[in-house]
C-alpha cells in the first residue's frame, strides 16, 4: 500500500522544564540533565518494605520509604506532582492487573503532606474510554474520595518534546501538558510478568504518558519502533521521576493483562527507575540484565548491577519468589533455573 | 481491602430529568458547537463531528453548520483531517468528518449545496488512498493479519476502532460495496472474540483468548448496522453488550452502546426489549461529580436520539462476496 506516514516530526522549542522542544543541538540541554544525573550517580537507592497491605499504614510506608531514598521532599513544596498509576485495560474480573486506588490515594497524601500540588494522570494502552477505565479501576471513587484532579493523558492537548535516548527512530515524543509541567512525574506501576518483555515495572508504565490520541490504542507506533527502545527513549526523555511500586497483590503467567494473581505485600520506591525493576527482576527470579529495555538502560539510565544498587528497608533475597512465566522461546533464558515456567 | 467507599451515583436516588437534561444541553451545543474532548482544551476534529452530530439529530441547524464548517476548515489537501484540527496527523478523525458532512448534507441538502459533497469525496479519496499495515502471519496472534482495514496512525497496523469509523463513513458515503469496504467488513467480524465482544482488535495472543471491552464492541455493531444475513460473531456481542448494560457504563461507552443495541433491535423480528433510562440517568448524574465533558455530553444527547440518530440513518447492509487482491 502506497502511501506516507503521519507527520510527527513538528518545529520544537525548549520550555521551562528544560524537555528538548527544540532542534538537534538544543536538543543537549536541560532534558539532557535529568539523563545524565542518573548517568552519573553511582549508587541508587531501592526501598522494600513487606508485610503492606491494602487498608494499612500505606501512607507511612510510603513517606519513610521516599526519605530513605534520599528524596529531600523540600523540592516538591509548591511543585507539580503527576501521580501515574498502570491502568492498560481496568476489569472488574482481575483488579491485580491495575494500580490499586489505595496505592494512588496513600501517594497523593505523602506528597501533599509536602505541601506538593498533586495531579493523578493516566492514558490508558487499551482503553479509549478513560472514563470508563476510571469507573472499573475503581481509580474514579478514590479520585472523588480524595478530591484529587485527573489528567486524560490520552486526549490532553500535547507538544512535541526531543527524543533523548535515541534508541528508537523517532526524533521526538508528543508529552501531554500535565506530563510536560509536572516537576516530578511518580510512576506507580504494578509488579507483573509480561508475556513479551518478561517483566513490566517503573520504566514501562510511562508508556502510559504517551498520548493514545497521537499513537494510537494501542500504542502501536512505538510497538513498530521497538517496545525495549521505546521504553528506554521515554524513560530518558520524560525528566524528573521516581517511582513507587505497587507489589502488593501482583500478577504472575500471562502478565500484563491476563496473569493470575500473586500476592507478595511489597511496595517498593526508588529515584531511580532502572534500579527498582532490576531489583523486582530479582525477586521475581528473573535475570534483570535479560530483560531487553534493562539492559539498554544499564549504566545509561541508572544501574542494573546489584553491587551498584544500595539496599533499604528489607533485604530483597528473603523475598525472593518465582513469579511463573510463559513457556515460550523468548522468555526461557530470562531465569537461570528451567523451572516456574507455565503454558 | 476493598476498593474505597463507592460515592458515585447507583441509579436509586437520582434526579435527572433527561428531557430536561437535553434541554439544558442543546442551549450549550446552540452557544458552543465547536468543542475538544476536554472541557476548556483546544477543539479537536472528533468531539466536533459528534456536535454536528448531535445538533443534527436535535434540528439545530446553525450549529451543525458552524461545526461541519469547521471541520471543512480543517481539511488538508489530500482530504484528511487531524486529530487536533489545524495540528499534524494522525488523520484517523477523517471518517468521522465524513459522517457529519454527509449528515449534514442529507438533513439540510440547499444548505449544503456543494462544499459538503466535495468535501467527503475528498475525504473518502483520503482514506481509500491509506490503510495499515500487514504483518507476518504468525500462531501466536489469532487475528488475520493480512486483512487490511485502518490504523490509528499511518504506518502501523490496522485496528479495530478506526477500521469501524472508516467503514460507517463508507457507509454513509455510499460506498458500502467498495472492495476497501467489503475488507473492512471482514476484518471487523474476523476481530470479534469467541464469546462476544472485541477488543481494540486482538482476538488470541500467545494461546490465550482475550477480554472484551465495550467501546469497541459496540462501534463494530454500529459500523455493521443492518447488516443481512446477521452474522453469529455479531450476534454474540450483541448479547455481550446487553448484559454489559446491567452494570455502571460511561458515557461514551454508553452512547455507542445505545447505538448499538438500537440498531441490533432494528430489524429484529421480535425486537427485546431496550432499557436505556437507567444507564442514561445514571451518566448524566455522574458530570455532577466529574465536571462538564461537553463531547462525551453530545455523545450522549446524539444516543439518547436512539433511532432519530444520524449515524444510524443508513439502508441494510447486504454481505457481500470479498474481491481478491483488492488491496494495493
Amino acid at each position: 500500500m502506497s502511501q506516507s506516514k503521519d507527520p510527527i516530526q513538528p518545529t520544537i522549542q525548549q520550555d521551562r522544564r528544560g524537555f528538548l522542544v527544540s532542534g538537534a543541538v538544543v536538543a543537549a540541554g536541560a532534558a539532557g540533565v535529568a539523563y545524565w544525573n542518573r548517568k552519573s550517580r553511582p549508587n541508587q537507592a531501592v526501598f522494600i518494605a513487606r508485610n503492606q497491605k491494602y487498608d494499612g499504614e500505606l501512607v507511612r510506608t510510603i513517606r519513610e520509604g521516599v526519605i530513605a531514598c534520599e528524596f529531600d521532599p523540600r523540592s516538591v513544596s509548591g511543585k507539580r506532582v503527576l501521580l501515574k498509576p498502570n491502568l492498560v485495560e481496568p476489569s472488574r474480573l482481575a483488579p491485580h492487573m491495575t494500580t490499586h486506588p489505595a496505592m494512588i490515594q496513600a501517594a497523593a497524601e505523602v506528597f501533599r503532606g509536602w505541601n506538593a500540588e498533586v495531579t493523578v494522570g493516566e492514558g490508558p494502552g487499551h482503553v479509549r474510554d478513560t472514563e470508563q477505565a476510571l469507573l472499573d479501576s475503581g481509580v474514579m471513587e478514590a479520585l472523588l474520595d480524595s478530591k484529587l484532579s485527573f489528567a486524560d493523558l490520552n486526549y490532553q492537548a500535547v507538544r512535541a518534546v526531543g527524543n533523548v535516548g535515541r534508541a528508537c527512530d523517532l526524533k521526538q515524543f508528543y508529552f501531554p501538558q500535565a506530563v510536560i509541567e509536572a516537576d516530578l512525574v511518580v510512576s506507580m506501576p504494578k509488579m507483573k510478568t509480561h508475556h513479551w518483555m518478561g517483566m513490566t515495572g517503573a520504566m514501562k508504565n510511562l508508556y502510559g504518558v504517551i498520548p493514545g490520541c497521537k499513537y494510537g490504542w494501542p500504542k502501536n507506533v512505538l510497538h513498530f519502533n521497538g517496545i525495549p527502545q521505546t521504553v528506554f527513549d521515554i524513560n530518558s526523555s520524560v525528566g524528573r521521576t521516581i517511582t513507587i511500586v505497587d507489589g502488593i497483590d501482583c500478577m504472575e503467567g500471562d502478565g500484563p493483562i491476563l496473569g493470575t494473581k500473586k500476592s507478595m505485600g511489597l511496595v517498593l520506591i526508588g529515584q531511580n527507575l532502572p534500579a527498582v525493576d532490576s531489583t523486582i527482576c530479582r525477586i521475581m527470579d528473573i535475570l534483570p540484565e535479560r530483560i531487553p529495555y534493562l539492559a539498554l538502560a544499564a549504566d545509561k539510565l541508572g544501574p542494573v548491577n546489584e553491587s551498584q544498587i544500595t539496599q533499604r528497608g528489607e533485604s530483597w533475597r528473603p523475598l525472593v519468589d518465582p513469579f511463573l512465566l510463559l513457556d515460550r522461546d523468548h522468555l526461557r533464558n530470562l531465569r537461570a533455573a528451567k523451572t516456574h515456567f507455565v503454558t | 481491602m476493598q476498593r474505597p467507599t463507592p460515592k458515585l451515583p447507583r441509579g436509586d436516588d437520582m434526579e435527572v430529568n433527561t428531557a430536561q437534561w437535553i434541554e439544558q444541553q442543546t442551549r450549550r451545543l446552540d452557544a458552543q458547537p465547536i468543542v475538544g474532548y476536554i472541557a476548556g482544551e483546544p477543539a479537536a476534529a472528533e468531539p466536533t463531528a459528534f456536535a454536528a452530530l448531535a445538533a443534527m439529530a436535535l434540528d439545530r441547524g446553525g450549529a451543525a453548520a458552524t461545526a461541519c464548517r469547521r471541520l471543512l476548515d480543517a481539511q488538508l489537501d489530500d482530504g484528511s483531517v487531524a486529530v487536533w484540527l489545524d495540528d499534524k496527523g494522525p488523520f484517523w478523525p477523517t471518517s468521522l468528518a465524513c459522517i457529519a458532512w454527509r449528515c449534514f448534507e442529507k438533513r439540510w441538502p440547499d444548505d449544503a449545496k456543494s462544499w459538503c459533497r466535495d468535501a467527503y469525496h475528498k475525504g473518502m479519496d483520503y482514506l481509500l488512498n491509506c490503510g495499515g499495515e500487514k504483518i507476518a502471519r504468525n500462531e501466536i496472534i489469532g487475528h488475520d493479519t493480512q486483512l487490511v482495514g485502518w490504523p490509528w496512525v499511518l504506518g502501523t497496523h490496522s485496528w479495530l476502532e478506526p477500521t469501524a469509523m472508516a467503514l460507517l463513513a463508507m457507509r454513509h458515503c455510499a460506498r458500502e460495496n467498495h472492495p476497501r469496504a467489503i475488507e473492512a467488513t471482514k476484518l471487523l467480524l474476523d476481530r470479534q472474540l469467541p464469546s462476544g465482544g472485541a477488543n481494540y482488535g486482538n482476538t488470541f495472543v500467545l494461546g490465550q483468548t482475550l477480554r472484551p471491552h465495550v467501546l469497541p464492541s459496540a462501534m463494530c455493531a454500529v459500523a455493521l448496522h443492518r447488516i443481512t444475513p446477521m452474522p453469529d460473531p455479531l450476534d454474540a456481542t450483541v448479547r455481550y453488550l446487553q448484559q454489559e448494560l446491567n452494570r455502571p457504563m460511561a458515557a461514551t461507552s454508553l452512547a455507542w452502546t445505545i447505538h448499538a443495541l438500537t440498531s441490533a433491535s432494528w430489524d429484529a423480528e421480535n425486537g427485546f426489549e431496550l432499557e436505556f433510562d437507567w444507564p442514561l440517568r445514571l451518566a448524566i448524574e455522574r458530570f455532577g461529580l466529574t465536571g462538564e465533558n461537553p463531547h462525551r455530553q453530545n455523545q450522549l444527547m446524539l444516543a439518547a436520539q436512539f433511532r432519530e440518530s444520524p449515524l444510524l440513518d443508513l439502508p441494510p447492509l447486504q454481505v457481500a462476496k470479498p474481491t481478491e487482491g483488492t488491496v494495493k
